[in-house]
C-alpha cells in the first residue's frame, strides 16, 4: 500500500479498498472491490443476501483476511487503525454468562485501559438501556437488548470509524427508529464515519448520506443519497386487518386512506406521517390487536431519484449482464 | 504487555464464572478424593496393603488417568468455546494482538492444569503425613506427578490445535478424548501391526510414541526414562507453534456461521 495514492487525495478517506478479493474455496465472495469512503460520511451498504456485504465488513473489521487486494482505514494501515474502529458484524457477541455491565467493563478496560461505572452506565443510557438491564446476564437479554449492547460495545472508546452490519436487525419498529436516530446522531458528532449495511432501502434513505450497492461480490453502484428523498411524506401499509386499521387510524387522528382507491376492502393503506414517527402507527394498531405485515415509504413523485429505483436499476442491469460490472 | 496483562486478568474473570467449568474441576477433584479414600482405608488396614511410598504413587496414577481428559476439556472451555461462540472476534475487534490473546488463554490453561496437579499432590502429601505410618520418607511417585503435568501440557497443545482447526467445542472434545484412548494402545498396536505386515514399525514408534504414552513406566529398549522430558517438551513446543500459526491466520467465526 506504500505506493498507493487515493484518487480523491484532497479528501481524507476513512475507508479505502483497492481490488479487495475474498474467496471461500471455489466461491468468490468479494471480487475486486474498490471503495472510497470520505471521512465523516454515513455510508449505507446495500445488496441482496449473499452479495458480500458481511464479508466486506468482516475484512474491514480485521476478522478475516482478504485473498488479495489492499485496504486502509482512517488513512493508516488497517492493523494500526483498528484501535479506532468500532464494529458490530453479523450479530452482537458478548459473553452470555456475564452481566451486560461486566461485558462492557471488560471490553472497555481491554480496549482503552480503564473505565468507571459511570462511563458504562452513560453508554448503556445512550443506547436506550437502563441500569437494571446492565445487571442482567447477556445470555438472558432479548434480541433487541443484545443488539443495543452490541452497538454499545462498538461505541466503547469513542471510535472514529463505526462498522455496523444490519444494526437494526431484530428490533421492533420503535427500536428501529431509536437506533436509526442514534446512528444519525453519532454520524453528526465530530466527523465520525459510519459504514452501515442493511437490507432495508428506506432505512439507508433515512439514515445515510451516501450509498454503495454490492451485487455478487462487486460494487455495482455508489453515490449520494438524494437530499429531500430522505424526508418521507408517509408510508404504505399492509396489516392483518386493513378495514379495521383504516377506521381505527382515522379515529386516532391519522391522515389515512385506501392505497388502491375507494374500496370497501382496501389491500393497502397510505398514511401521512412525519419522518421517524412511523412506529407510532404500529403502536396504535397494536392497541386493537392489528399488526403491520408490510410498511414502506410512499413512492415519491421524483421516483427516478429514489434509492429503490437506483437499487432496482443497478441490480437489474447487473443481473441482466450476468456480472457485477457497474 | 499491558494488553497481555488485561487479557490474562479478564480471561481469569470470565472463565471462573462459568458454571460448567467449576463443575468439571469439582468432578475431577471428587474423583481424586474418592481414589485417595481407598488409600485411607488401606492405611487404616481395613484393606491390607503397604503404603511405604505414601500416597504419591496413588496420586500419580490418578493424574495420569484423568489429566489428559481434564486438559482437553479445559482447552475446549477456554479456547474452542470462545472461537465457536464468536467471542474471539469481540476480543480482536480493536486490533488486539492475536498472539497476546492466545498467550493469555494458554497461560490460564497452564495455571489451571498446574493448580489441578498441585491440589492432588498436596492432598497426597497431607494424607501421607496423616495416615501412612509406614512411609519411608521417599518421594516415590512424586516425579511421576511432575511428568503427568508435562503430559497434560502436551494434551493442552494438541487440543489447542484441534480447537483452532475447526473452532468447535464438540470437535475438540470428541477427537481429543478419542486420542487419549488411542494413545494408550498406539504403541503396542504399532508393534502388532508391524509384526503382521513385516514392517519395522516398532523401531519408529519406539522413538515417537513410547515416551509419550508410557511416561516413566518403563524402558522401550531404545529409549530410557530420561527421554520422556525432551520428547514431551519437543512435541508440545511444535504443537504450540502450530496452533499459534493457525490462530494468526484464522478466519474468526461470527458465532452464527
Amino acid at each position: 500500500m506504500a505506493n498507493y495514492v487515493p484518487e480523491s487525495a484532497a479528501v481524507p478517506l476513512a475507508v479505502l479498498t483497492r481490488d479487495l478479493t475474498r474467496k471461500f474455496g471455489s466461491i468468490t465472495a468479494l471480487d475486486k472491490v474498490s471503495l472510497e469512503v470520505p471521512c465523516g460520511t454515513l455510508l449505507g451498504l446495500l445488496g441482496p443476501n449473499g452479495s458480500g456485504k458481511t464479508t466486506l465488513m468482516s475484512i474491514l473489521a480485521g476478522f478475516i483476511a482478504p485473498t488479495s487486494g489492499e485496504f486502509q482505514l482512517l488513512g493508516d494501515p488497517h492493523h494500526r487503525a483498528l484501535a479506532r474502529t468500532g464494529s458490530l458484524i453479523s450479530r452482537p457477541v458478548l459473553w452470555p454468562h456475564l452481566s451486560c455491565y461486566d461485558n462492557l467493563r471488560c471490553l472497555q478496560e481491554l480496549y482503552s485501559g480503564g473505565t468507571t461505572i459511570q462511563q458504562v452506565e452513560l453508554l448503556l443510557a445512550r443506547v436506550g438501556l437502563d441500569a437494571g438491564a446492565g445487571r442482567r446476564k447477556f445470555g438472558q437479554c432479548s434480541t433487541g437488548m443484545k443488539q443495543r449492547l452490541g452497538i454499545a460495545a462498538a461505541l466503547l472508546g469513542n471510535p472514529d470509524l463505526l462498522l455496523l452490519d444490519e444494526p437494526t436487525s431484530g428490533l421492533d419498529p420503535k427500536g428501529m427508529v431509536e437506533i436509526r436516530e442514534l446512528i444519525k446522531s453519532l454520524g453528526e458528532q465530530g466527523g465520525r464515519t459510519i459504514v452501515m449495511s442493511s437490507h432495508l432501502l428506506h432505512e439507508v434513505e433515512l439514515t445515510c448520506d451516501r450509498y454503495a450497492i454490492i451485487y455478487r461480490g462487486r460494487v455495482i453502484d455508489q453515490g449520494p443519497v438524494m437530499p429531500g428523498v430522505t424526508e418521507s411524506a408517509g408510508i404504505r401499509l399492509k396489516t392483518t386487518d386493513n378495514v379495521r386499521a383504516l377506521a381505527y387510524l382515522a379515529v386516532k387522528g391519522w391522515k389515512v386512506r385506501a392505497g388502491d382507491g375507494p374500496t370497501a376492502s382496501p389491500q393497502v393503506l397510505e398514511v401521512d406521517t412525519e419522518p421517524g414517527q412511523q412506529w407510532k402507527i404500529a403502536r396504535d394498531l397494536s392497541e386493537i390487536g392489528i399488526f403491520p405485515l408490510d410498511m414502506r415509504p410512499l413512492p415519491r413523485k421524483s421516483a427516478a431519484d429514489s434509492l429503490e429505483e437506483k437499487y432496482l436499476a443497478a441490480v437489474g442491469s447487473a443481473a441482466f449482464h450476468g456480472n457485477g460490472t457497474a | 504487555m499491558r494488553q497481555l496483562t488485561w487479557l490474562v486478568r479478564w480471561e481469569f474473570f470470565r472463565q471462573t464464572r462459568k458454571t460448567g467449568f467449576l463443575v468439571l474441576y469439582g468432578l475431577a477433584m471428587l474423583l481424586a478424593v474418592l481414589t485417595f479414600s481407598f488409600g485411607v482405608l488401606q492405611s487404616l488396614e481395613i484393606i491390607p496393603f503397604p503404603l511405604t511410598s505414601g500416597y504419591f504413587p496413588l496420586a500419580s496414577g490418578v493424574l495420569w488417568a484423568v489429566s489428559p481428559v481434564v486438559s482437553i476439556v479445559t482447552v475446549a472451555f477456554v479456547h474452542a468455546a470462545d472461537l465457536q461462540g464468536g467471542n474471539c472476534r469481540t476480543l480482536t475487534a480493536r486490533g488486539i494482538n492475536r498472539d497476546a490473546i492466545i498467550v493469555s488463554k494458554a497461560l490460564l490453561t497452564l495455571l489451571m492444569m498446574f493448580s489441578f496437579h498441585l491440589s492432588v499432590a498436596t492432598l497426597a502429601l497431607l494424607l501421607t503425613v496423616a495416615f501412612s505410618s509406614d512411609w519411608d520418607g521417599s518421594g516415590g511417585g512424586l516425579a511421576s506427578i511432575g511428568t503427568s503435568f508435562l503430559n497434560s501440557l502436551l494434551y493442552v497443545a494438541f487440543a489447542m490445535v484441534l480447537s483452532h482447526w475447526r473452532q468447535s467445542v464438540a470437535f475438540t472434545v470428541g477427537v481429543g478424548i478419542a486420542v487419549t484412548f488411542l494413545e494408550a494402545i498406539a504403541y503396542p498396536l504399532a508393534g502388532v501391526l508391524g509384526d503382521l505386515l513385516g514392517w519395522p514399525l516398532s523401531s519408529v514408534t519406539s522413538w515417537t510414541l513410547w515416551g509419550i504414552s508410557q511416561g516413566l513406566q518403563g524402558d522401550s529398549g531404545f529409549l530410557d526414562r530420561g527421554w520422556f522430558i525432551p520428547l514431551a517438551t519437543g512435541y508440545t513446543g511444535a504443537l504450540v507453534g502450530l496452533s499459534l500459526l493457525m490462530f494468526r491466520n484464522l478466519d474468526l467465526r461470527g458465532g452464527s456461521d
